[in-house]
């Protein structure tokens, strides 16, 4: 029955900071990877990865990790597909036929379209543990790492050995970035050198309330050789000649066909200053063009020429910001395509290791007298990056310069959420409340997406969930945008509640809305830092209005905290027939190791205990 | 509703001419009231509107037989930002082996609207469609239609031709967004009837159906004939929305379904392909992955069971013996079917199995001990609910055992392990199924015949300080199932859960009864503290800590689908409330009693000189609730958020 799993309308959003994931069951595992071997050997340029897992399978929810899935696409081909499950006696129970594996598209969602294969297969045990060991090979003429090596199924599952071999000609010069693997061998044999690492993964870990990307909590070992043929010759040993290569990649794709040209010229020449140019030569970009990826080829590193965009009106990331490149070079405007590692986690990468470790592209316009960052896949008000790119390392593109920059960092007054509650009772006691906001940050991304992106009902219903406190019923609402160049948006809406006045004899308690919070792990429990990537910031001015029937006899007595980790104040003013509440919010930015957990723990549950428990006694007339 | 085409009379030849024709004609021809459209006029919110939607089907002469040409003509307005994803199109198909289904994009267009008119025509290139493989028998053809701006009109026509006769192409008259003109018309040819069922209206706007004499006859063998003509077409058609507590979208859509009802040989003879119920069992029956598979079962079955062993024993014991050995030794690879893939001796050997293999493995191991048993076939919640009126296998896609203990029915399978030995998994309860049987054949619901219960008790201490409760909660039946699938093995999970009620919960405290045992209710226990309210000195109790509701799951204001709760259900919830030393208690909630036909409310409370004790349970009776049931429904719930909320003020003496 109804037990709270409630059917979810499909959408792209996955925007919720508040995020906690299936728990691992600490003694009892679903699954363990008892083994990893990966060998991977290169011979005149060609490359050969075997990689061979034995999984141990320990109880009904470990089943998911029997289902084993290989990614390919038209660079590598896979073959040599072995696996067979044993018993726990160590009985071999069944083997994979080749006719139990399924070849299939993997297709991201946010693409169209990808040439990037899985082939899969599931064989599993009927009685627990079982094991499954399997093996593969991996052929490659074309690549720009030897490995990128994750020798674990997931965060919650451990790893108990796990090694990487790599065998290549003395001659043949790589580099190597290595996260939790620090035990390396290297031996010269034969005019071939051998290295081998070797890690473990024996306390896995489950995301918890504004933990950290969990990624940089597991072993895993990238290397990249630093000559490499991939499209095109190239040379990656510093952010320089990697930058250079990429740079090749983007050549001649600027070839805007005429009427473009003509058309850029009539929207921008009779402008003078340079940053109005190209403010109007982006709304120009966001009112004409879609995002729409499809990546075929040169596993998704070269983007669509410009003359793409032109004829479709739509491109994935790279396709349009060359476009936008492109646009810009037409009207003598200098601009830069650089790469980024986007999301609102902010994933960090290793600076000192010059690779591709980007999953965006972006432009860096330096003007006279400021910088502006530009995404051309935003919908967003002019120069605005937020979340999902501000504060990390860009690597911005430039013939023989190329180099990391920092993205700006979206401060304390770029999140402000202000908003004005007028709060009326009913005759039949219910409160409807009426909610101006204002709203910026993270959240003015994510209403600007439900305003464009989604249907009516997809749009009630994430905003119920996410703006509407609960216990209350979304009456109506509005979402505007004053200004398309200003981070900022209206967001008004109606709501009504039953829950929020009670009486009890003679006496009634109206409740003062509270910020809702998520509820914060227990500092014995906590494993993980506190990683806030941006700070958060909310003043809420509220007037609750006392019908006649009532009178005021008490109201909470104002608070306030004020410490490291940010501030709370909550004041109260008691007029004729109404009370005003005027709330202030603030979370700094800031990463807090666990040690620090107990007092962001106590400023947390403090907040959230003062928030449930504001209420103006009313006496019955 | 049931619509045999019969193809023996040539019915009156009317010379209407075929509105489906002038829509594969009329490519490009964009009337003004379109150019000009700015929003839908039965739905202002909609993000873009279905201008018009036209297939045909018709059979193609091939070396072998017939083939299946599939037409289609789509013409969409885009009306804002958010209904530029209408301009993504995928169009699936299937292949397998040596037959397969061929996508051809004819044409598509995009036309930017400007000054009144149609300003830009952009054609989609060729090159720009990708063939996902989207599984092993599954392909779709992918396109993204170009220089898509609000107020665009886009118009794409595609062909599939198909080799399977059996699927003649249903049609979906329904989309996410409204829909102003959908037609399908399909031109029949002597050799294959079709029936067609209707979902979600009760009759066809635009119905028409004639032989087409103006078209060339065609011969195939010996035989002269002309297509017959049927065309369904519907207007102003509401966006389909999904809604909460819906088991299926196939159930809800509005569309038309075709079934292959027969073979027409040119030599006279007829297979028939629609039977009728009994010459279905019968067919079932004589399947060697169906009936004739049981009986092998049957036969084998001896050498494991031992039904030597049962003598003496009770019906009800032999039942519960063979359905424990099959969930003890069998394991469902998530595979609902209703034949078998392997041979029994497979199943024994792999030990896992999709839903048919083992459920009628237990067919023939019930029989093998003595019980009459049979298999009943149905159709998941997901695939859709049978209609009776039409005999089709392809409805069903999966098998449960039917069988009569102590003169009452029963139904068993043994695909999930928690579930009660004499109840079916939840997927499994979709309305009716059909028991498989020559001479008994006969329709059960698939209702759970028992309303699940899920029972809490609750102590409550408190001072000014803390509050600590005492929790126990008995979940039974598919109560108990639910707790099962969420946490067996799985306290950490638990724990969470009992965390997001906003408890700070002693681990050490958190005790599980019976967490795999489905012959028991699932029963846990724990100790939860949390900080008391107190306003201006007096304690205010939630008696039911934050249990049951606390705002209700049913938002919106009107319903068109019905509310599916899956099972009846009980849910009761004591506390007994310690008052503390120096309080006396100075407001208790009402009593309060609600009871119909459907639904049952009771809410008790009552005081000694040292407790408070109160009781809310509440009944939902029925699984389904009808659309025209949605506002007492929703009244429901939100007397049960109120009772369960409501508090008890302690004040100091």
């Amino acid at each position: 029955m109804f037990h709270s799993s409630f059917h979810v309308p499909a959408l792209i959003l996955t925007i919720l900071l508040l995020l906690t994931l299936r728990s691992a069951n600490a003694q009892n595992y679903d699954a363990e990877l008892v083994s990893q071997l990966t060998t991977v050997e290169v011979n005149a340029n060609r490359l050969v990865l075997t990689s061979y897992f034995e999984v141990q399978i320990n109880n009904r929810a470990g089943d998911k990790y029997a289902e084993i899935s290989i990614p390919f696409n038209k660079l590598s081909r896979v073959s040599s597909i072995t696996a067979s499950v044993y018993d726990n006696t160590g009985k071999e129970v069944s083997v994979l036929k080749k006719s139990d594996i399924i070849d299939r598209s993997e297709i991201s969602s946010i693409s169209l379209f990808e040439d990037t294969y899985v082939k899969e297969f599931k064989l599993r045990n009927h009685t627990y543990p079982y094991i499954l060991k399997y093996s593969y090979k991996m052929e490659s003429n074309q690549f720009m790492f030897l490995c990128r090596w994750f020798p674990v199924l997931n965060y919650d599952i451990p790893t108990s050995k796990a090694i990487l071999k790599l065998n290549i000609p003395n001659t043949y010069p790589i580099r190597f970035h290595a996260n939790k693997a620090d035990s390396l061998q290297i031996d010269t044999l034969a005019g071939r050198k051998y290295y081998t690492w070797q890690a473990d993964f024996t306390n896995p870990i489950v995301a918890e309330n504004w933990s950290p990307s969990l990624q940089q909590f597991i072993p895993f070992i990238e290397v990249i050789p630093e000559k490499f043929v991939f499209e095109n010759e190239g040379l990656q040993s510093d952010w320089k000649s990697f930058g250079n290569w990429h740079l090749k990649l983007l050549n001649s794709l600027n070839d805007l066909p005429l009427p473009e040209k003509i058309k850029i010229h009539s929207l921008t020449d009779g402008i003078a200053d340079k940053k109005e140019k190209i403010r109007q030569l982006y709304h120009y970009l966001q009112d004409e063009t879609r995002y729409i990826n499809v990546s075929i080829k040169t596993g998704g590193m070269k983007p669509y020429p410009a003359s793409y965009v032109t004829e479709k009106k739509y491109g994935d990331c790279k396709a349009l910001t060359n476009y936008f490149m492109s646009c810009l070079g037409e009207i003598g405007i200098n601009s830069y395509y650089s790469a980024v590692n986007a999301g609102d986690d902010n994933e960090p990468i290793d600076t000192a290791f010059a690779a591709q470790q980007f999953n965006h592209v972006f432009l860096y316009i330096p003007l006279e007298r400021d910088t502006l960052w530009l995404d051309c896949t935003s919908k967003l008000a002019f120069g605005y990056l937020g979340t999902f790119t501000q504060n990390r390392p860009a690597l911005v593109l430039k013939k023989d310069a190329s180099k990391l920059v920092m993205t700006p960092m979206l401060t304390k007054d770029d999140v402000l959420e202000e908003r004005n509650i007028k709060a009326t009772i009913g005759v039949s006691g219910d409160m409807k409340a009426d909610y101006d906001c204002r709203v910026r940050g993270e959240k003015y991304e994510y209403l600007s997406q439900l305003k464009s992106e989604l249907n009516e009902s997809e749009r009630k219903y994430y905003l119920d969930k996410r703006f509407v406190n609960k216990g209350f019923l979304l009456e109506s609402y509005s979402i505007t945008i004053p200004e398309r160049d200003k981070p900022v948006l209206n967001l008004n809406f109606s709501a009504t509640s039953a829950q929020m006045l009670k009486t009890y004899g003679n006496e009634s308690l109206l409740q003062v809305i509270p910020v809702s919070f998520t509820y914060i792990e227990d500092p014995k429990k906590r494993t993980l830092p506190v990683q806030l990537n941006y700070p958060y910031y909310r003043i809420d001015s509220c007037e609750y209005e006392v019908p006649s029937r009532y009178s005021i006899k008490a109201i909470p007595r104002n608070q306030s905290i004020e410490c490291d980790y940010g501030s709370y104040k909550v004041s109260f003013l008691q007029l004729a027939s109404s009370v005003k509440v005027v709330k202030q919010i603030f979370f700094k930015a800031g990463t807090y190791l666990p040690g620090e957990y107990p007092g962001f723990y106590n400023f947390i549950s403090k907040i959230g205990e003062a928030e449930q428990s504001l209420y103006i006694t009313l006496s019955n007339n | 509703m049931k619509h045999p085409i019969t193809l023996a009379l040539l019915i009156f030849c009317s010379l209407v001419q075929t509105k489906a024709q002038d829509y594969f004609e009329n490519f490009g021809k964009i009337g003004l009231d379109q150019i000009e459209m700015k929003s839908c006029f039965y739905d202002p919110n909609a993000d873009a509107v279905v201008l018009s939607d036209v297939a045909k089907s018709s059979f193609i002469q091939t070396d072998n037989g017939f083939n299946i040409l599939f037409e289609r003509i789509t013409r969409i307005k885009i009306l804002n930002e958010a209904g530029k994803r209408y301009a993504e199109v995928s169009i699936p198909f299937y292949q397998e082996g040596n037959i397969y289904e061929k996508v051809t994009i004819n044409k598509a267009c995009t036309y930017t609207i400007a000054g009144g008119g149609i300003s830009k025509i952009s054609q989609l290139d060729n090159k720009s469609c990708y063939e996902e493989k989207t599984s092993e028998n599954w392909r779709a053809t992918k396109f993204a239609m170009p220089d898509v701006q609000p107020g665009s009109i886009i118009e794409y026509t595609y062909s599939i031709q198909s080799q399977y006769l059996f699927n003649l192409h249903d049609w979906e008259f329904q989309w996410e967004i409204p829909v102003l003109y959908s037609a399908y018309e399909v031109r029949m040819v002597p050799f294959y009837e079709y029936t067609w069922i209707l979902q979600g209206r009760k009759s066809i706007d635009d119905y028409q159906t004639y032989v087409d004499t103006k078209s060339l006859s065609h011969q195939f063998g010996a035989i002269n004939y002309n297509d017959v003509v049927y065309k369904f077409g519907l207007k102003n058609i509401p966006a389909f929305n999904d809604e909460q507590f819906i088991p299926s979208r196939a159930d809800n859509i509005i569309k038309i379904d075709f079934q292959l009802a027969s073979v027409n040989r040119p030599d006279g003879s007829k297979v028939k392909i629609m039977t009728t119920w009994p010459e279905l069992v019968s067919d079932y029956l004589k399947s060697n992955d169906f009936g004739k598979y049981i009986k092998k079962c049957e036969k084998g079955a001896g050498d494991i069971l031992l039904p030597d062993s049962l003598i003496g024993k009770t019906d009800l014991q032999k039942f519960d013996f063979v359905i424990s050995f099959a969930k003890d030794h069998f394991k469902w690879n998530h595979e609902n079917s209703q034949f078998a893939n392997k041979s029994p001796s497979e199943l024994l050997k792999d030990k896992i199995g999709n839903s048919a293999e083992i459920n009628l493995w237990l067919v023939g191991a019930l029989r093998t001990v003595g019980l009459a048993a049979d298999p009943l076939v149905l159709s998941t919640r997901k695939h859709g609910k049978i209609l009776m009126d039409y005999p089709f296998s392809s409805d069903f896609n999966t098998v449960v055992a039917y069988t009569i203990i102590d003169g009452k029915p029963v139904l068993a399978d043994a695909t999930d392990p928690f579930c009660p030995n004499n109840r079916i998994q939840m997927q499994y309860m979709n309305d009716k199924g059909l028991v498989v049987n020559k001479d008994n054949m006969a329709w059960i619901s698939l209702q759970s015949p028992v309303i699940s219960a899920l029972s809490t008790s609750i102590r409550i201490k408190t001072t000014q300080n803390l509050q600590q409760a005492h929790l126990i909660s008995t979940a039974s039946d598919y109560e108990a199932l639910w707790y099962r699938n969420n946490y067996a093995n799985n306290r950490k999970e638990l724990l969470n859960s009992l965390s997001k009620k906003n408890y700070q919960v002693e681990d050490s405290s958190l005790t599980v009864k019976n967490e795999t045992d489905r012959r028991k209710p699932f029963i846990y226990d724990c100790n939860v503290g949390y900080k008391p309210e107190v306003i201006n000195d007096k304690i205010y109790i939630s008696p039911f800590l934050n249990e049951s509701y606390t705002e209700s799951p049913l938002k919106q204001k009107v319903r068109t689908y019905p509310v599916d709760l899956t099972y009846p259900v009980k849910r009761t919830y004591l506390s007994e409330i310690t008052i503390p030393e120096g309080y006396k208690v100075e407001f208790l909630p009402e009593k309060s009693t609600f009871n119909d036909e459907l639904f049952n409310l009771e809410y008790n409370i009552w005081q000694d000189e040292s407790k408070v004790s109160v009781c809310l349970s509440y009944t939902f009776n029925q699984s389904v609730y009808q659309p025209e049931a949605y506002n007492r429904v929703k009244t429901m719930f939100d007397r049960i958020v109120k009772k369960g909320n409501e508090k008890i003020v302690l004040a100091p003496k």
